[in-house]
C-alpha cells in the first residue's frame, strides 16, 4: 500500500492502491538498476512527498514482480560499499508498464472529465 | 521456470529468509543514515526509521508468500506435523501401518499376478496374434485336421502344431527318458524363435522316413551337453534312432503351458514325420494324432472373422468325411472348431482364481480400512482441544481437514512402501503354492505399473479411512472443546457402522470360504468307484517304442512283469491299463449290434478305451456287476471280448442284459461283452462317470501303459522288490512316474485345496481384523462411560444391566452387519461358485456356523474389555474422572 503523507493534502489509501507495481516500473523504466532503497527515495521525490512508499508493502511487491519476471534482482555492492539488492527493469517489464500506463491514463482521463462535467 | 523456482524455495526457507533480513537490513541502515543527516538524534532516528519500516515480519511473511508455492510449503508443514504426531502414539501407528501394509501388500501382489495373466506380453512377438484351436467339445484336434486347416484357412498367416511324448535319449552318458515335443517346422517361425545357435527346423524334415533332427533347449543343452558349443552337428540316439542337433534353442524360451495340456517342460524338439496319405480322422474320434495346434492371425484379422473361418471348414470337413466326426446324436454338423486367443488358453482356469483372490483382498483391505478408520477417529477426537486452539488461531476447516488427510497419507504412504516391499515375497510365495506349474504367473514381477497401482490404492485407502476423522476431527464447538475434555459419545455412531460394516464383509469372505471348503469336502468324500488305498503306480514304456503305438509284443511282455510281482508276497493284485483314473485315455464312438436309436439307426456311444490285463479290476476293486472279468486267455489277435462299466449299458439304455451283446467293430470280428464292472470317475472327481470299455491287453497292446499293485507293504520297499521282479524279466525296462494312488488323487484336488487353503486364510484374517477392530471400539466405548459405569455400579445396579447399557446399540449394529454379510454371500454364491468351479450349493449349517463363528469371535472381543468393568471399584473409577 502506499501511504499518504502526513504533512501533505489527504490521498486516500485505497486510490492509489495497486499502483505501486506502475510507481516502480516507471521508476526503473530509464534502465538503472536500484534498490529498494533508493527507489521508495525516488518515488518521495518525484511525488514532492505526496506519495511515501512503506518498505512493508514495497519489497513484497518487488518480490512478486520479480516472479512475474517483469523485474530481474542481483546482489552488488552499493555506494557505501554494502551488498545490497539492486533491481532492474526486464522487456515483460516494460510491456507492463505500457499497458499498465495506458490503463492508468485512460482512467484518470474518464475521473477527470466525470470531475469536469458533473 | 517460476514455478520450479517456487518449488525449489520451498526447500530453502533458511536461506530464503536471510536473504529478506539482509535486504532489509540494508534498508534500515540507508534510513537511519538519512535520518541522522536530517539531524534527528541517534534515538530519534531509530524511532522514525522503526515507524517507517512498519511490521517487519509481516513483510517478510508477503515476500515469503511471493517466493515460494504457499500450498506446499504448508503443506509440508503439516506434513511434518503429522509425522511428529504419528511418533508420538507410535503402537497405534505401527498397528494401522502394519493393517494397512497387509491389505495393500496382498492387493498389489494380487495385482501383479493378474498382470502377468492378463497384461503383460507372452514371450512370442506379437503375441496378440496368437490364437489356439480346439473342437468345440474340448478334444484337442487331430494331426488330420490340423492339415486340412492349415490347407484351407484363409485368416491364418500361419499354423503349426505341437505334440508331446516320452522317449529314450543314449548317446550322451547314461540313457535317459526325456520330453520331446514334435512340431510341425512351422512352428518356431510362427512363435518367430530364433535359434542361439544352429538353425530351426526345414518343411521336408516334416516329411517320413528321415533320420530326425533334434532342436534342444537352453536348459537341456547346459544340463546334459555342459553347454558344449560344438553341440551343433553332433549326434544322439533317440528310441534307439540316430538323430542330429540343429540347433540349440535362446534361454528363455519355453512352450510348456500345463494349462494346454503340457505336463512338464519340454528337452528337446523334433520334427514330427506327418504322414499326409493316412485317412482323415477327428480328434474327437480318438483315433488320430492329437496335437496342439497354435496360429498366428493375419495382420487386420479378427477373431470373430477368424471363428468364422474355421467353422466354415469344420462346416466343409464333416460334409466330406461324416463318418469321422461321431457324436452321441450321429449328426455331423453338429460338429465344429473354436479358436481362442492363445492367452486365454494359457491362462485357462487360472482366471478365476485370480479374479476370486482379488475380491478376497479387496475386501481384506476394506476391513484394514474400516480399523484404521476407527483408531484414528479415536484420536482424532482425543485432539478436540488442538484442533479448537488452531481453529481459534485462524485455522480455516480445510486447513484442518487437509491436515487430517495428510496424517492419513503419511500412513498409507508407510503402509504402502511396506506393502511393496511385502508384494514381490507374496507373489514368489504365491506362484510356489500354486497346485500346477504355472510358466505364466511364474513370470509375473513387480514393475511400473505394479508401483502405479499400489500408489493408487494407497491413496485411496488413504482417502477411505481419513474421511470419517477428518470430517468429525475438524468440527469444534468453542466451549467444550477448549477445557480439556471431549464430548463422551462423540463419533460413536460412525464407530458402530464401521463395526457393522467390518462384520458384514468378514461374514462375506467367511461364506465364500465356507462354500469352497464346502466344495472341497464334498470331492474329498466324492465316490471315486474305486479304492484308493495302497495301490501303488508308476509308468512303463517299452524301449525304442513311441507313445501310444500298437505292439502285439507288449501286452505278453508286460504280462511277463505282472506275474511276476503278482507273485511277490504281500502283494495283492497287480495289472497294467492304459488309462487309470484321472489320466488321459483314449475313446470313440461305440454302437452295439441290435441296439438303435428312436429312428432305427444305431445307437452311437462315445466311450473311453482302456486295455488292461486281467488283475485290474482287483487291483483296484472295481466291483464286477454282472458277467465275468478279463481271463488270461482271452488272448490273441483279434479283439473278442470286452468288460464296459455300468454308465456304457446305461446310455444305451441296458441294464446287466449288457452282457452278451455284442459291439459293432466293423467287417472283423464283432466284440462281445463278457462282464459289467462299476463306473470310475475317470476323467476327474467333478465330472460325472463316463462309458468305458475296457478290452485285454493281451489282445490289444500299447508299448506304453501305466502298472498298478496292491500291497500292504510300504511303497518304498515294495518299489524295490517291484524293480527287481521286472529286471529279472528284463533288464532293461525302466519305470518311472511312480506315485502312490492317494498322490495321484491328491494331485486332482491340489487345485480346490488350493482356493480353499487361501480363501480360507484371507477370511481369517478378515475376521481377526475385525475381532481387533471390535475390541478397539469396545474398549472405548466403555471407557467414555467409566464415570458413568461406576456410579451405576456404586448405586447397586447388577453387571447384566451395565452390559446391556454398554452394549445395546453395539449388538444391534452387529447384527444388522452380520445380516447384511451374509445376504451378500448368499446373493453372490452362484459368482463364487462360478469362479472357483465349485459345484456345491452352500447348505445351511454351512451359513449357520458361519454367523455362529463370527459371533463368538465377536463375544470374545466384547468379553475382555468388559471383565474390566466387572473387576472394577466403583471408587477408583470415579477418581479418574
Amino acid at each position: 500500500m502506499i501511504l499518504p503523507s502526513t504533512s501533505m493534502g489527504k490521498i486516500k489509501k485505497d486510490q492509489l492502491l495497486g499502483k505501486l507495481d506502475l510507481l516502480v516500473l516507471r521508476i526503473l523504466a530509464s534502465g538503472e538498476k536500484m534498490h529498494g532503497y533508493a527507489i521508495a527515495e525516488r518515488i518521495g521525490q518525484m511525488s514532492e512527498n505526496v506519495l511515501q512508499v512503506g518498505e512493508g508493502s514495497l519489497y513484497p511487491a518487488l518480490h512478486r514482480m520479480e516472479e512475474a519476471a517483469w523485474i530481474r534482482s542481483e546482489w552488488a555492492p552499493s555506494d557505501n560499499n554494502r551488498r545490497a539488492r539492486f533491481y532492474r527493469i526486464t522487456a515483460a517489464g516494460r510491456r507492463q508498464l505500457a499497458i499498465e500506463e495506458a490503463e492508468w491514463l485512460r482512467a484518470a482521463d474518464a475521473i477527470a472529465r466525470v470531475l469536469r462535467l458533473a | 521456470m517460476g514455478f520450479l523456482r517456487r518449488f525449489v524455495n520451498v526447500f530453502r526457507s533458511a536461506r530464503l529468509d536471510r536473504d529478506f533480513d539482509d535486504e532489509l537490513a540494508f534498508h534500515r541502515e540507508m534510513r537511519l543514515r538519512k535520518a541522522r543527516e536530517q539531524g534527528l538524534g541517534r534515538a530519534g532516528a531509530e524511532r522514525e526509521t522503526a515507524i517507517r519500516m512498519g511490521n517487519r515480519t509481516v513483510a517478510k511473511e508477503e515476500m515469503r508468500d511471493a517466493r515460494v508455492l504457499g500450498w506446499l510449503a504448508s503443506g509440508l508443514q503439516d506434513l511434518r506435523h503429522g509425522a511428529v504426531l504419528l511418533r508420538r502414539d507410535a503402537g497405534i501407528s505401527a498397528l494401522i501401518i502394519v493393517v494397512l501394509a497387509l491389505g495393500i501388500g496382498g492387493n498389489a501382489a494380487i495385482f501383479t499376478l493378474l498382470k502377468a495373466a492378463f497384461l503383460d506380453p507372452l514371450p512370442y512377438r506379437d503375441s496378440g496374434r496368437l490364437v489356439t484351436i480346439m473342437e468345440h467339445n474340448g478334444w484337442i484336434p487331430s494331426l488330420s485336421e490340423f492339415i486340412e486347416i492349415r490347407a484351407r484357412t484363409r485368416t491364418l498367416e500361419q499354423a503349426a502344431f505341437a505334440e508331446h511324448v516320452d522317449m529314450q535319449l543314449t548317446g550322451t552318458g547314461e540313457p535317459a527318458r526325456v520330453f520331446v515335443a514334435r512340431v510341425s517346422a512351422s512352428f518356431f517361425p510362427l512363435l518367430s524363435v530364433n535359434p542361439q545357435l544352429g538353425r530351426t527346423f526345414l518343411d521336408e524334415e516334416n516329411r517320413p522316413g528321415r533320420a530326425p533332427a533334434v532342436i534342444l533347449t537352453d536348459a537341456f543343452w547346459k544340463s546334459r551337453l555342459g553347454a558344449d558349443p560344438r553341440a551343433v552337428g553332433s549326434s544322439l540316439r533317440l528310441d534307439g534312432q540316430p538323430a542330429e542337433v540343429v540347433g540349440v534353442l535362446p534361454p528363455g524360451f519355453h512352450f510348456d503351458y500345463p494349462t494346454l495340456r503340457i505336463p512338464e517342460p519340454v528337452d528337446i524338439y523334433v520334427p514330427y514325420p506327418i504322414d499326409f496319405s493316412a485317412p482323415f480322422t477327428s480328434g474327437g474320434s480318438g483315433l488320430g494324432v492329437p496335437v496342439r495346434l497354435i496360429g498366428r492371425l493375419r495382420e487386420g484379422v479378427t477373431l470373430a472373422q477368424a471363428e468364422a473361418d474355421v467353422r466354415g471348414i469344420a462346416h466343409a470337413l464333416t460334409r466330406e468325411h461324416p463318418s469321422a466326426f461321431p457324436n452321441p446324436q450321429h449328426d455331423p454338423s453338429l460338429f465344429t472348431f473354436d479358436i481362442l486367443p492363445l492367452r486365454d488358453a494359457i491362462v485357462g482356469t487360472q482366471r478365476s482364481l485370480l479374479w476370486l483372490l482379488l475380491g478376497s483382498v479387496g475386501v481384506l483391505l476394506l476391513i484394514g480400512c474400516a480399523n484404521a478408520a476407527q483408531l484414528l477417529l479415536a484420536r482424532a477426537l482425543q485432539r478436540g482441544r488442538e484442533v479448537a486452539i488452531r481453529s481459534a488461531l485462524g485455522a480455516s476447516r480445510l486447513r484442518l481437514i487437509r491436515q487430517f488427510f495428510l496424517e492419513a497419507l503419511v500412513l498409507a504412504g508407510c503402509g504402502g512402501a511396506a506393502g511393496l516391499l511385502a508384494a514381490g515375497g507374496i507373489v514368489r510365495i504365491l506362484v510356489r503354492l500354486l497346485p500346477m506349474r504355472s510358466p505364466l504367473l511364474a513370470s509375473a514381477h513387480l514393475d511400473a505399473r505394479a508401483i502405479g497401482f499400489t500408489l493408487a490404492i494407497s491413496l485411496i485407502s488413504a482417502t477411505l479411512f481419513a474421511v470419517v476423522p477428518a470430517v468429525k476431527g475438524s468440527r469444534w464447538t468453542p466451549g467444550p472443546n477448549l477445557i480439556a475434555r471431549t464430548a463422551a459419545a462423540e463419533g460413536n455412531r460412525w464407530r458402530h457402522i464401521m463395526i457393522a460394516l467390518e462384520a458384514a464383509l468378514s461374514v462375506f469372505l467367511l461364506c465364500g470360504a465356507g462354500l469352497i471348503a464346502q466344495n472341497l469336502w464334498a470331492l474329498v468324500a466324492t465316490p471315486m468307484g474305486f479304492d484308493r488305498n495302497h495301490v501303488l503306480v508308476m509308468r512303463l514304456k517299452l524301449p525304442a517304442h513311441h507313445e501310444n503305438t500298437v505292439d502285439p509284443k507288449a501286452g505278453p511282455v508286460f504280462q511277463e512283469y505282472v506275474d511276476k510281482i503278482g507273485a511277490i508276497p504281500g502283494v495283492e493284485a497287480a495289472a497294467t491299463v492304459t488309462g487309470p483314473p484321472l489320466r488321459p485315455a483314449r475313446g470313440g464312438p461305440d454302437s452295439l449290434i441290435g441296439v438303435t436309436d428312436a429312428t432305427g439307426a444305431p445307437k452311437m456311444v462315445v466311450s473311453l478305451n482302456h486295455q488292461v490285463s486281467s488283475d485290474y479290476f482287483r487291483a483296484l476293486r472295481i466291483p464286477l456287476l454282472a458277467g465275468r472279468t478279463l481271463r488270461s486267455d482271452d488272448a490273441g489277435n483279434h479283439i473278442t471280448v470286452a468288460v464296459v462299466n455300468q454308465e456304457f449299458a446305461r446310455r444305451f439304455g441296458l441294464g446287466a442284459d449288457v452282457v452278451g451283446k455284442q459291439i459293432d467293430d466293423g467287417p472283423e470280428v464283432p466284440i462281445t461283452i463278457i462282464g459289467m464292472v462299476g463306473s470310475v470317475r475317470t476323467r476327474g472327481l467333478q465330472i460325472d462317470p463316463f462309458p468305458e470299455v475296457y478290452l485285454s491287453s493281451l489282445q490289444l497292446s500299447w508299448a506304453n501303459t501305466y502298472l498298478v499293485i496292491r500291497s500292504a507293504l510300504p511303497p518304498g520297499q515294495l518299489l524295490k522288490q517291484v524293480k527287481a521282479a521286472i529286471a529279472s524279466a528284463n533288464s532293461e525296462q525302466p519305470v518311472f512316474g511312480v506315485q502312490t494312488m492317494r498322490e495321484f488323487i491328491a494331485d486332482e484336488l491340489a487345485g480346490p485345496r488350493f482356493d480353499a487353503f487361501l480363501i480360507g486364510a484371507f477370511a481369517l484374517l478378515a475376521v481377526a481384523m475385525a475381532a481387533a477392530g471390535m475390541y478397539s471400539v469396545i474398549s472405548c466405548l466403555i471407557s467414555q462411560r467409566t464415570g458413568e459405569i461406576a456410579i451405576r455400579l456404586a448405586l447397586g445396579a447388577p453387571g447384566t444391566a451395565i452390559v446391556r447399557a454398554v452394549l445395546g446399540t453395539t449388538a444391534a449394529w452387529l447384527i444388522a452387519g452380520l445380516a447384511c454379510g451374509l445376504g451378500l454371500g448368499l446373493a453372490t454364491r452362484k459368482t463364487v461358485g462360478a469362479l472357483s468351479s465349485t459345484a456345491v450349493e452352500g447348505s445351511p449349517w454351512m451359513y449357520v456356523s458361519v454367523v455362529l463363528f463370527f459371533f463368538m469371535v465377536s463375544l470374545a472381543a466384547a468379553y475382555l474389555p468388559m471383565r474390566r468393568i466387572a473387576g472394577r471399584y466403583p471408587a477408583a473409577a470415579l477418581r479418574r474422572e
